[in-house]
């Protein structure tokens, strides 16, 4: 029995120590994922003929989020409706780990048949470098998009192709809390000066005049990233780093006078929004899709103080939130399916009805228009008419190595937090070691 | 070659060569019981093995499967990462946070298998209670702690301003100084409960007519678990640690979601670092020779161990 208790152990060892191997090339959860759910793509492809029924997956990490989880279902029900014997299955995965269930899922030849894309300046690059998406061009010349769609589109488009239809865009907006502005006798401020005196005059004890995302995710990156845009700041010149440029280091002191003096630290993205919401904190910058769940989380002494305004930059800070992709190999059938529903999904009927469910801004210019009705959903539309992308479509490497920047530039702005060093010294040594690691916009 | 036939008999007769004697008989059944798991843990493991040394010898960034496995080999990924400093910081860091949170939980545990060995009242809620943090997902009680710890508005940074141990918020995720031991904590709340089950049960198998014997002799407490309880307690307790730092060292939930190997790398184990090169910089076949250099190291670290650990339980 001895050699029994070794060779069991040893066997148990092994397991955990392949377990330990392996936790890179495939980790649990995605290869369970597309292990698991199968492939309809590939199970139902085989036995596919026109009349046969055809079931298009759509995994998004959207499906229970506010407003889009009613959205969602009435858009594929109305597709549904249009195709009879298609059936669209909504999955829902969560956000934390959704690019790299579908990177996984791409990469094992088991695609979804709707590709829906978060933040596609930074995520699409790299599925359409490695061919897991199929250029539309062909197909959005038949439409209105090409000539319509805001300048945000281009976020779906790598090396000279478009891989995708956005559905939504937006402008970065100022949310404020009138009651924490009037206790201490300032005004919505409309000039970065008057922000920092705003902050300054709203700071005390446990309340914050500012919040901002200050852990190591991306959001710390796309939070910054706000100031330097909004004050038209030329990080990039002629193609290389600009970061020691006088109008960056302004920018960019502005943001850690804010973050190191009149902001809770060390929050998260959700802490930030929460501490707002919570009347904790008088202003942030954030997305305008958020108001709706400050509608709706904050508490009922809060709610009615929180209001809306045009960011106090001279340029409009915005960014492309998500859209919809073909996989490359679809089945032509499968394919002029999901195209349909694409062109539903982008139709002015159907962003008119994201824009009132969502009560978030569209990328089809005037879909949103009912959203003027409300002053602080107004504010959002006009943000995002004017919205410049925090990360510039032209700034094709950083885009592409968008992972390798953010991981640099959170290194050197943590520093700025929690250190003394001059801005214009970090922002310097960030250069030059973006560019001693290869690392170019 | 197990099937042997049994001594004394004459050859030749039908179905001899199937008779075993009872002492043969013994030996196989169990292993043909085994032999199931083994078949399936083998095909489970042998193929992602081969896909993750395979990956990793190929010249390859993001692609599907078929053209991965069709790239021309190269060596090259090994040299990026074996020659790339971050690679030894990140086992640096590993090793710290397999410390930290392997010991951590390996006390708690200790402390709580000696207390719940001892007839108190409400012993069997409080032994059911004592396994809740082992059923929560790990996610889960990160997000609970990144909330407790968050720095301006987090109970623990409040209590230890009320004690009057701390004049500024410590920024336990933010600060370098601070991440790895912030991340460790959670990793020791869900870890102890299964060292204190491991233990409990080692405890269990004490004699309780030793610590009779000792208290005649007058030995008090400190000399009874140094003389009795850590003896009978010793090859459970490094069974355990063992297999507690081996699931630690691939432990990820934890760490990517409050601090995802930051600030500044304080906290990138390398399986954070394997999950970036491969999810957030799309190089496959780096994280992949990253991944198995993690195996090769594991093993070295671990297998020279068994045979002792083994023939002491044995």
């Amino acid at each position: 029995m001895n050699r029994m208790i070794r060779t069991g152990v040893t066997v148990a060892v092994l397991v955990a120590l392949v377990a330990a191997g392996c936790t890179s090339g495939a980790t649990p959860s995605p290869t369970s994922t597309a292990a698991d759910s199968g492939s309809p793509a590939a199970s139902t492809e085989a036995s596919t003929g026109p009349s046969t029924p055809i079931t298009l997956e759509l995994p998004t990490w959207t499906a229970e989020a506010a407003g889009l989880k009613d959205w969602w279902p009435e858009l594929i029900a109305d597709f549904e409706a249009k195709h009879p014997g298609v059936t669209v299955e909504l999955e829902n995965v969560a956000f934390s780990g959704y690019v790299q269930t579908l990177t996984t899922r791409f990469a094992a030849g088991e695609p979804p048949d709707i590709v829906h894309v978060p933040l596609p300046t930074t995520t699409l690059p790299a599925w359409a470098e490695a061919g897991f998406l199929k250029p539309l061009d062909e197909q959005l010349a038949s439409t209105d998009i090409p000539g319509q769609w805001p300048a945000n589109q281009s976020a779906m488009t790598w090396g000279g192709k478009t891989y995708g239809v956005l559905l939504v865009g937006y402008g970065f907006v100022l949310f404020y809390d009138q009651a924490l502005l009037d206790a201490a006798g300032v005004g919505v401020p409309t000039t970065p000066d008057e922000l920092l005196a705003a902050a300054e005059a709203t700071t005390s004890g446990d309340q914050f005049g500012f919040s901002v995302t200050a852990d190591s995710s991306p959001n710390f990156i796309r939070d910054l990233l706000h100031f330097v845009t909004g004050f038209g700041a030329p990080w990039v010149k002629d193609g290389t780093w600009n970061l020691a440029d006088p109008k960056v280091v302004e920018a960019v002191d502005v943001w850690r006078t804010l973050a190191t003096k009149y902001a809770p630290q060390g929050t998260d993205i959700n802490q930030k929004r929460q501490a707002y919401f919570d009347g904790k904190v008088a202003m942030m910058i954030d997305g305008p899709f958020l108001i709706a769940q400050a509608r709706s989380s904050a508490p009922e002494n809060v709610k009615p103080n929180l209001h809306v305004a045009q960011v106090l930059f001279p340029v409009t800070p915005g960014d492309a939130s998500h859209g919809l992709a073909i996989p490359a190999g679809l089945d032509p059938e499968r394919e002029a399916l999901v195209w349909d529903f694409i062109q539903l999904a982008a139709s002015a009927e159907w962003q008119a009805e994201y824009a009132k469910l969502v009560t978030s801004t569209v990328a089809r210019p005037g879909a949103d228009a009912a959203l003027s009705a409300d002053p602080d959903t107004a504010q959002a539309v006009d943000a995002n008419k004017k919205a410049v992308p925090i990360v510039p479509n032209e700034y094709g490497n950083l885009r592409k190595d968008w992972a390798d920047f953010t991981k640099f530039a959170s290194e050197s702005f943590h520093s700025m937090l929690i250190g003394d060093a001059a801005t214009a010294t970090v922002l310097s040594e960030l250069q030059t070691r973006l560019e001693a690691e290869g690392i170019q916009p | 070659m197990l099937l042997r036939l049994s001594p004394g008999r004459p050859l030749g007769r039908p179905g001899q060569l199937l008779r075993l004697s009872q002492r043969r008989r013994d030996h196989l059944f169990p292993w043909l019981l085994l032999l199931p798991a083994f078949a399936i843990t083998t095909a489970f493991l042998a193929v992602p093995l081969f896909l993750l040394v395979n990956i990793s010898l190929r010249e390859v960034a993001l692609s599907t499967i078929g053209k991965i496995l069709a790239a021309p080999f190269t060596l090259s990924n090994y040299g990026d990462v074996t020659g790339d400093p971050a690679t030894w910081r990140s086992v640096w860091v590993s090793l710290q946070y397999v410390l930290l949170g392997t010991g951590g939980a390996f006390l708690l545990g200790l402390g709580t298998a000696i207390l719940l060995n001892e007839r108190l009242p409400g012993r069997r809620l409080f032994r059911t209670l004592m396994l809740v943090p082992w059923a929560i997902p790990g996610v889960t009680a990160t997000v609970g702690f990144l909330w407790m710890l968050t720095p301006t508005f987090g109970v623990v940074n409040y209590i230890l301003r009320s004690l009057g141990l701390i004049s500024t918020d410590v920024n336990w995720f933010g600060d370098p100084a601070t991440a790895l031991l912030a991340v460790s904590v959670p990793t020791i709340w869900k870890a102890y409960p299964f060292f204190t089950v491991m233990l409990l049960a080692g405890l269990q198998s004490i004699s309780g007519d030793l610590y009779e014997a000792a208290a005649v002799d007058g030995a008090g407490r400190p000399a009874r678990f140094r003389w009795i309880t850590w003896p009978g307690l010793r090859s459970y307790a490094v069974l355990a640690l063992l297999f507690n730092a081996m699931y630690m060292f691939r432990e990820f939930d934890f760490i990517f979601a409050s601090t995802r190997g930051g600030p500044g790398g304080a906290t990138e184990t390398i399986a954070i670092r394997i999950y970036n090169e491969a999810f957030e910089s799309f190089d496959l076949g780096t994280a992949a020779a990253l991944g198995t250099v993690t195996f090769v190291l594991v093993s070295i670290l671990v297998l020279p161990l068994i045979p002792r650990i083994v023939g002491k339980r044995a």
